[in-house]
């Protein structure tokens, strides 16, 4: 088999655009519109690959991607199918899974020694002594396999496209496409997907082209979007298409969706059905026809309907010998074809391709050998319902086609052509136009006449074609019967787990991996279902498929991956950071600041002259109306309706079950309108707290969540104040500006409103101010801080300095069960008002007394407790480390710890360990710098 | 002390393509990236982005009659839904507005300039659905010209307002902290469209303000 035959009108080669590709470092010459596969079959090569255990060579099979025989390692992606791979000039093409070659691989003696490997053998053997599997595992790994993943990433990523439409065809055969047609006639937006790269479907290969011809340029007319190459995979809630092709991942939203999956050929089961030269005749038929290759010489052609003799009549018009083995007794010749009916393959015989079969009655232990080189099976198909399943659709037992059909299918759901049934051409034309006027319809497009045309569509689409007759489940000759030729299971195999008790398709899939390889179950399930039957003495009928699940065809996982997005906030003044070297880290969704210089510098210096940190992460919230207060006050256990204008009050947010949500600082700035702040990583979750109970509360107010609006600087160390004088005219003295106050002036000729607070224990400023400013303003902090020494400072020395504070980070120091008492924070609870969130378990929780406290704790700065280090007592855990950092200030390591709350007294003795380290910690109740909390309040 | 001047937090991004930098109603804005002309031809037959972040934002909640949108004068309304609208003006021009609707807002209503609050992208040209399939999974189709809509682009939410001034528009305004991630985003897909960035010269010279 090699050469090409004679042009004929319609071929899909360009004989004038010759090409020539690498073949395992061969020149192998191909041309335009040529697959890898035609092209190779052209070039003569037989052997396409070896099979996944036994290393069994294997051959060209469907030519449609349905199998895995022709997997091959393509400019360097692995398991790419050849048979339907277009041919690019200078692509290198490579078999796979042998050694040293694939026409001589030595791992081929695995074939003779199958009886050690029944399915589940890794289950069963090499278990014990317990290492002996982990010397094995990677050799069977190794063995058995597929191509191999390449090592470097130098591929693109994909893309990830969208799509939306009134009505979604899956599927581009002739059903398919006379449903895309009618919907987008019709005024329906249309999309239609089909995996290979030319529309028409199994007629692609017929020899006479007029009604694919004629239904593509319909479909191409009519205006629906037509996508080659686009394979649908799953169907998801939605309902999502999703579907691999244009170079990504397509999501396809429709408000009606036309399956047109067609059906799959399916091999028949026979010894040495593997054998390469045995392939469906949907193959033959689009080697003769479209690549102008005809693969075998002599042929035998197994059928029970008219695909047999049409894809006979093609061989024979080709210049082959051909038999049709006909598995109906009263089959008689036909166009002058050598006919032998009632009679079925027995086995076959051959090493490195078929040589010959032996034909008999079905049954029969021995038969007329035929010589051959090319076996057609021809007519046993299986209807794609996998997509169709997944999207709920219920299946049933056809007798007429001896196939599951959708019976049920959810509303907007529509099936047509062979996955609905459908076994002559011209009703599956008819129920795909009845569909697409349908779908158009249901969505407001119903052309003028659609209801007569509806109608006599509807009786056009009645018509289903001849009964189905399908070959035996097994034959009786010797040698391997393959069930699947992704995983290398026999009919035998599948019958001895049968035995074992794995007696259903579920149970025989994971036990055996039937149907779980390359191909889906596409090539395998018919004969899977009737061996399982057969196995466990129920019929065809009773033996349900698998449940389809996604990808009902192969996806490449950068394909679902995308262009990887991950989506980072930074604040206006990012830059400005990374122009002044500063190490980012992520805090939550933010690149932060970790530090500029060193954290002890920055530390030291806010501790001694003056620092500065781009706090404009913290969540703020601006809240308004006649009810603001009371909003507040039900929001949190602090009082607020006492709070002055131009004030500033520490809150915490609590849950309904009395839990810290968050704290921050509550600033009022008019009668009926505050400046709330939250922790950065909080905001999104408060917004739809707070959004969600003034839903249930109705209350006259609005709140508005305004980060991103307002830059924050918070310029802190004991020249804070001095700063501030060169950055304002406004007064800033300790009288002007109070601690805990909030005042509005101008900073660096910017409108801000400035908070006297002190996350970090010093004097302090927290300036808010429009963002877009951010690079002024903090370019003009700098200037002006420069004579005093400013530095600016990170999250970590931030977090040194609240630490030594004993200032809690919600989060890090709480949990999702801590409540105010037990962290030092019960003076803010106001039992005398009225209701507020987490009033009632605050009560229970007050009466009952804390079970544990948040403690200060100090030790030996020789070892730095990890957060997450235990408390012990006496070996046993009775606590943990929340925070721990080295402290200049405190000459020691200080942190906060859980402890049991009889503990919570200053200088308890408290045992911390992680891994093998531990250290004696004395607990402090008070801060370690400033206690009194004099510079902060300077 | 350096005259106070606003920057889109996309600034330094498009200066890295060559953006010329002119100062506007105290905003820098990118007027052009080397090629006016080039800019305008995306625009007319291809997809382009634009950073529009100086446009003046007022946000309007509550109850929103008709006689604060009136008040509040000529404004490109997006209006999400009953209770939320976005006003849009030239860059500057929020303080008038926000004095307008302020005060005409009554009680129930809050009005906020939040101009800093967002960041604006421009898409503009013929392939705008396209460069929208691999940006939002929301159904572009859904929203006529001159409506807006809330929805993710490139992953992150977003304000969507659909405008046609003979070519196609979709103004994205993202929080500010989303600026450059989602910049850096759209262009991404515009270029692969074989789109590029365009200036405000261009995108003015198309019809837009």
């Amino acid at each position: 088999m090699s050469g090409r035959l004679p042009a004929r009108p319609g071929e899909a080669i360009d004989r004038g655009r010759p090409l020539t590709i690498d073949f395992e470092g061969r020149r192998a010459p191909a041309f335009e519109g040529d697959t890898v596969g035609s092209a190779l079959a052209a070039a003569g090569v037989t052997i396409t690959g070896r099979s996944f255990k036994y290393h069994r060579p294997r051959g060209l099979m469907c030519m449609t991607g349905a199998c895995p025989n022709c997997l091959m390692q393509i400019d360097g992606i692995p398991n790419v199918r050849s048979c339907t791979e277009p041919v690019r000039e200078g692509m290198r093409v490579e078999r796979q899974n042998a050694w040293p070659s694939v026409d001589r691989d030595v791992h081929g003696v695995l074939d003779s020694f199958s009886f050690m490997m029944p399915p589940g053998f890794y289950y069963k053997v090499f278990q014990r002594p317990r290492w002996a599997w982990s010397k094995v595992e990677p050799i069977i790994r190794k063995q058995a396999g597929l191509g191999k993943v390449p090592r470097t990433e130098d591929h693109e990523p994909r893309e990830v496209v969208n799509l939306h439409a009134d009505v979604a065809v899956i599927g581009g055969g002739l059903a398919g496409l006379a449903a895309a047609a009618e919907a987008a006639a019709a005024g329906a937006s249309t999309v239609l997907l089909e995996q290979r790269r030319e529309a028409g479907g199994r007629a692609l290969g017929s020899a006479d082209d007029v009604d694919r011809a004629r239904l593509v340029a319909e479909a191409e007319a009519s205006g629906a979007r037509i996508l080659l190459g686009t394979a649908a995979f799953g169907v998801f809630d939605g309902p999502v298409v999703a579907a691999v092709g244009g170079g990504g991942l397509q999501r396809i939203r429709a408000r009606h969706l036309v399956f047109a999956t067609g059906a799959v050929e399916q091999p028949a089961v026979f010894p040495n059905n593997d054998l390469p030269g045995v392939m469906l005749s949907s193959a033959v038929e689009l080697l003769v026809n479209r690549f102008r290759v005809l693969p075998g010489r002599r042929a035998v052609v197994l059928t029970s309907n008219q695909d047999g003799y049409r894809a006979a009549r093609t061989l024979r018009d080709a210049g082959a010998d051909v038999f049709v083995v006909d598995l109906r007794a009263g089959a008689g010749s036909a166009d002058g074809l050598r006919v032998i009916p009632g009679s079925t393959i027995l086995s076959a015989k051959g090493r490195r391709g078929v040589t010959a079969v032996s034909v008999g009655a079905p049954g029969s232990a021995t038969g007329q050998s035929i010589p051959c080189d090319l076996v057609v099976l021809a007519g046993f198909s299986a209807p794609s319902t996998n997509l169709l399943a997944m999207t709920g659709a219920k299946l049933g037992f056809d007798d007429d086609a001896q196939a599951f059909l959708p019976v049920e299918l959810p509303p907007d759901v529509h099936a047509v052509g062979a996955v609905a049934g459908a076994r002559t051409v011209q009703g599956a034309i008819a129920q795909g136009r009845l569909a697409g006027l349908e779908a158009a319809a249901a969505v407001g497009q119903e052309p003028p006449g659609a209801a007569g045309r509806m109608e006599v569509l509807r009786a056009q689409a009645a018509e289903r074609g001849d009964p189905v007759v399908l070959p035996p489940e097994v034959a009786t000759g010797e040698g391997k019967q393959f069930a699947c030729l992704c995983m290398d299971v026999t009919s035998k195999e599948l019958k001895a787990a049968a035995a074992e008790g794995f007696d259903s398709m579920e149970l025989l899939k994971r036990y055996t991996t039937v149907s779980m390889g390359p191909c889906q179950g596409k090539a395998c399930m018919l004969s899977a279902q009737r061996l399982c039957a057969r196995a466990a003495g129920s019929s065809f009928a009773e033996t349900r498929p698998t449940t389809a699940r996604p990808p009902w065809t192969p996806v490449e996982l950068g394909a679902l991956a995308g262009w990887r997005r991950t989506p980072r906030k930074e604040t206006t003044i990012h830059d400005l950071h990374a122009d002044s070297g500063a190490t980012f880290m992520w805090a939550g969704d933010w690149r932060r600041p970790h530090h500029f210089a060193t954290p002890e510098q920055e530390v030291e210096a806010v501790r001694h002259r003056v620092g500065v940190i781009d706090v404009s992460t913290l969540g703020k919230f601006r809240v308004k109306g006649p009810e603001a207060v009371e909003l507040l006050e039900r929001l949190y256990p602090n009082r607020f309706g006492d709070l002055a204008v131009g004030r500033v009050r520490y809150g915490a947010m609590l849950n309904d079950e009395g839990v810290i949500l968050d704290d921050g600082a509550v600033c009022r700035v008019g009668d009926d309108e505050f400046f709330v702040t939250v922790t950065t990583g909080n905001t999104a979750a408060l917004e739809r707290w707070i959004t969600w109970w003034l839903a249930d509360w109705r209350l006259d107010v609005r709140v508005l969540n305004v980060t991103g609006a307002f830059a924050a600087l918070n310029l802190a160390g004991p020249d804070s104040r001095k700063v501030m004088s060169v950055l304002t005219d406004a007064d800033v003295s300790s009288e002007a500006v109070k601690y805990m106050s909030a005042s509005s002036f101008e900073v660096a000729g910017v409108p801000s409103l400035v908070l006297r607070i002190g996350f970090v224990g010093e004097l302090g400023y927290e300036i808010h101010f429009p963002s877009m400013y951010g690079e002024h303003v903090w370019r003009a902090v700098m200037e002006a801080g420069r004579p005093f020494g400013i530095v600016p400072f990170g999250l970590e020395a931030q977090r040194v300095l609240r630490l030594e504070k004993q200032h809690i980070l919600v989060g890090q120091d709480t949990d999702a069960e801590s409540d105010p008492f037990e962290v030092g924070l019960g003076w803010m609870v106001k039992a005398d008002k009225p209701d507020f969130l987490g009033r009632r378990a605050l009560e229970d929780l007050a009466e009952a007394g804390p079970k544990e406290r948040l403690v200060g704790f100090t030790c030996d700065p020789s070892w730095l407790p990890p957060e997450g280090a235990s408390v012990v007592h006496e070996g046993v855990w009775v606590g943990r480390v929340t925070s721990a950092r080295r402290s200049a200030a405190a000459r020691s390591v200080v942190g906060l710890a859980w402890v049991p709350a009889g503990w919570a007294e200053d200088d308890t003795e408290i045992e911390i360990q992680f891994g093998g380290a531990h250290a004696k910690a004395k607990v402090a109740l008070k801060p370690f710098y400033d206690p009194e909390g004099a510079r902060l309040r300077s | 002390m350096i005259a106070a001047t606003r920057r889109s937090p996309i600034a330094r991004l498009s200066a890295s393509l060559g953006a010329s930098v002119e100062t506007e109603a105290g905003w820098e804005i990118a007027a052009h990236y080397g090629d006016e002309a080039a800019e305008r031809a995306l625009l007319r037959d291809l997809v382009a982005v634009a950073d529009v972040t100086p446009r003046g934002k007022i946000d309007l909640r509550g109850e929103i009659d008709g006689g604060v949108l009136t008040a509040a004068g000529e404004v490109l309304t997006a209006r999400m839904w009953d209770g939320w609208a976005l006003l849009l003006t030239e860059p500057g021009g929020e303080e008038a507005v926000l004095d307008r609707a302020d005060a005409a807002a009554g009680p129930r209503a809050m009005a906020t300039d939040v101009t800093h609050l967002f960041a604006g992208l421009a898409l503009a040209g013929p392939k705008l659905e396209d460069a929208l399939a691999r940006l939002t999974s929301w159904d572009p189709s859904t929203l006529a010209p001159g409506s807006a809509t809330g929805a993710s682009i490139g992953d992150v939410r977003a304000v969507l307002v659909r405008r046609d001034i003979g070519i196609p528009v979709l103004e994205a305004y993202v929080a500010t902290e989303f600026a450059r991630y989602a910049w850096e985003t759209v262009l991404g897909v515009v270029r692969r469209l074989g789109g590029g960035p365009a200036g405000w010269r261009a995108l003015r010279a198309e019809g837009w303000s």
